[in-house]
């Protein structure tokens, strides 16, 4: 990829996955989704897009946390930051994956 | 002695709230301050879609996972939306969905009677204090785990774990997931001071 590549992601599309996706789990799987994982491997943002280093020091992060933050966000009347977008997406690639037990 | 957070049980309609709410913030800044339909994505937004096989060290493509979400027969066709890069920032159309994102702000609604300069400061100001408040909250949450680290073991693999090595190495794990959300709070929040001094 040329430097100047760019993914572009519109918005409106990625609301209506997103619409998609959660229609799509509330018909299959009703409206509260049990995950029987928490903790989980992270890869810092430092090295998370840099793929000609192998990533040496991996985090251990936890759904339970990440979903807290989720919720609070809703809850609480917390203010979102960019980083609500990441806590989110450790919930959903739970959720896309299959159940593994520990 | 502090409570580790209750189970991971996620309801459908609560994730599209949340969804709602995040507004589609972008890892650069805002869409509010932005104003663009279509994101160029940063670092933050594109965990979402695809992710790295960690346990395998595979490296996956965000392109791949966004037009992969369009080809499943019953939306709309792959298509690269917005500008070509260096073009400018197309205006959303009205009644579109990239509308509604861009003037919805972060799922907090704008009034229209206040100025749009004063609606970006303030929005930034919030966002700053936001991670001013993620910053201690998890500043506060490693001083806890390094103190107890067992008080959050919910599923029992420090309790479990084969060696004292493993289990120091998932202490340390954790640690650091927790340092790096932390680093990255506050190079968001030195953004943001940033783009306010900017103005």
């Amino acid at each position: 990829l040329s430097d100047d590549w760019q993914l572009q992601v519109d918005l409106g599309q990625l609301r209506k996955v997103f619409t998609a996706l959660i229609d799509s789990l509330e018909e299959t799987r009703g409206n509260v989704v049990s995950i029987n994982q928490d903790d989980f491997w992270s890869v810092s943002p430092e090295d998370l897009y840099n793929v000609y280093k192998t990533p040496e020091s991996l985090g251990i992060g936890k759904l339970s946390e990440s979903w807290e933050k989720l919720r609070e966000l809703v809850e609480e009347d917390e203010y979102p930051i960019p980083y609500h977008l990441v806590w989110l997406a450790d919930v959903l690639r739970a959720l896309g994956l299959p159940q593994r037990s520990s | 002695m502090p409570q580790p957070p209750p189970g991971p049980k996620s309801t459908g309609s609560a994730l599209a709230e949340v969804a709602g709410g995040l507004g589609m913030a972008t890892a650069g800044g805002l869409v509010a301050a932005a104003g663009g339909a279509a994101v160029e994505t940063g670092v933050g937004a594109a965990a979402a879609a695809g992710g790295v096989a960690l346990a395998t060290h595979g490296i996956s493509q965000l392109s791949r996972g966004w037009h992969s979400l369009f080809n499943g027969g019953r939306h709309e066709p792959a298509r690269i939306i917005g500008p070509a890069p260096g073009s400018a920032s197309p205006a959303a159309k009205p009644g579109s969905a990239g509308q509604e994102a861009s003037s919805t702000g972060i799922g907090r609604p704008t009034s229209p009677t206040v100025d749009p300069g004063m609606t970006v400061e303030s929005s930034r100001d919030r966002a700053r204090k936001s991670l001013e408040k993620q910053i201690a909250a998890h500043e506060e949450k490693l001083k806890n785990y390094k103190a107890n680290p067992d008080a959050y073991d919910n599923k029992g693999f420090l309790k479990n774990a084969p060696s004292d090595e493993i289990r120091q190495d998932i202490i340390d794990g954790r640690v650091k997931h927790l340092e790096h959300e932390i680093e990255e709070f506050r190079k968001q929040r030195d953004a943001a001071a940033e783009e306010g001094d900017g103005n």
